[in-house]
């Protein structure tokens, strides 16, 4: 066997057995015995033959990897602990978000409200306007043609402000959407934690 | 009504509104002091006093 195979043998078998690290160290020390093997005087097949079967040095190796230390036996009581003792902290910045939250929320709506109110106020003015002016164009056919243009003039505005109300409160629902929607993936995303 | 109807209908108002509008003051010699002397017709009394 060449040099270059046991390597390559013994690198493959490693991995999935030990530490990446410690693999890459352990084909390394190898390396260095074979070519130490070498330089005395050993051809390379004797100097890998040496060295031994790179089969059993994986076994070897496999069975002097410590085993990784056990989980706490309660750590969901600890967090629990945690959650509760820290609760004055955490519990009043949560509070502080949410009524963040709340306000960007309530903000959002102030424009359909707004809308709303001018639209509806547009139009129950201005249809009332029109409702009465034939009782102004008797005798007053000047005054009345102007309540009824005035009216009418704001039966218009109150529905074109309803209208771009409307396109304002599917935009303001698709953005409501879009806020809690990222509100719920903060509690769904892992977070690193710098402690 | 789709809203999507409520538009032109409302421009629609909108203009024929402000043509009666400009008509009316028109009638009356584009002199606002006018609308302010109409006391004596039974629909004012009934809507300002």
């Amino acid at each position: 066997m060449t040099r270059e195979t046991f390597l390559m043998r013994l690198g493959t078998g490693l991995r999935g057995h030990v530490p990446a690290g410690e693999a890459k160290r352990l084909v390394a020390y190898y390396d260095e015995m074979i070519q130490d093997l070498i330089e005395d005087g050993s051809t390379e097949a004797d100097a890998v033959a040496q060295v031994g079967d790179p089969n059993d040095l994986v076994f070897a190796a496999a069975q002097s990897v410590p085993e990784t230390p056990s989980q706490p036996a309660h750590p969901r009581l600890l967090l629990w602990l945690l959650l509760i003792l820290g609760a004055p902290l955490w519990g009043a910045l949560a509070v502080a978000a949410l009524c963040v939250v709340a306000s960007l929320d309530l903000i959002l709506w102030c424009g359909p409200l707004i809308g709303a109110c001018l639209a509806s106020g547009f139009t129950l003015g201005g249809g009332l306007a029109v409702v009465v002016s034939p009782f102004a164009l008797i005798g007053t056919f000047d005054y009345g043609l102007t309540q009824l243009g005035a009216g009418l003039l704001l039966l218009g505005a109150g529905l074109l402000i309803g209208w771009a109300t409307w396109q304002l409160t599917r935009l303001c629902w698709r953005g409501h959407a879009l806020l809690f929607r990222w509100v719920a993936t903060q509690w769904q995303r892992p977070k690193a934690v710098f402690a | 009504m789709k809203p999507r109807r409520l538009l032109p209908l409302a421009l629609g108002l909108i203009v024929f509104g402000a043509v009666l509008a400009f008509a009316g003051v028109a009638l009356n010699h584009f002199d606002p002091s006018a609308y302010a002397n109409v006391g004596d017709h039974w629909y004012t009394l009934l809507h300002f006093n």
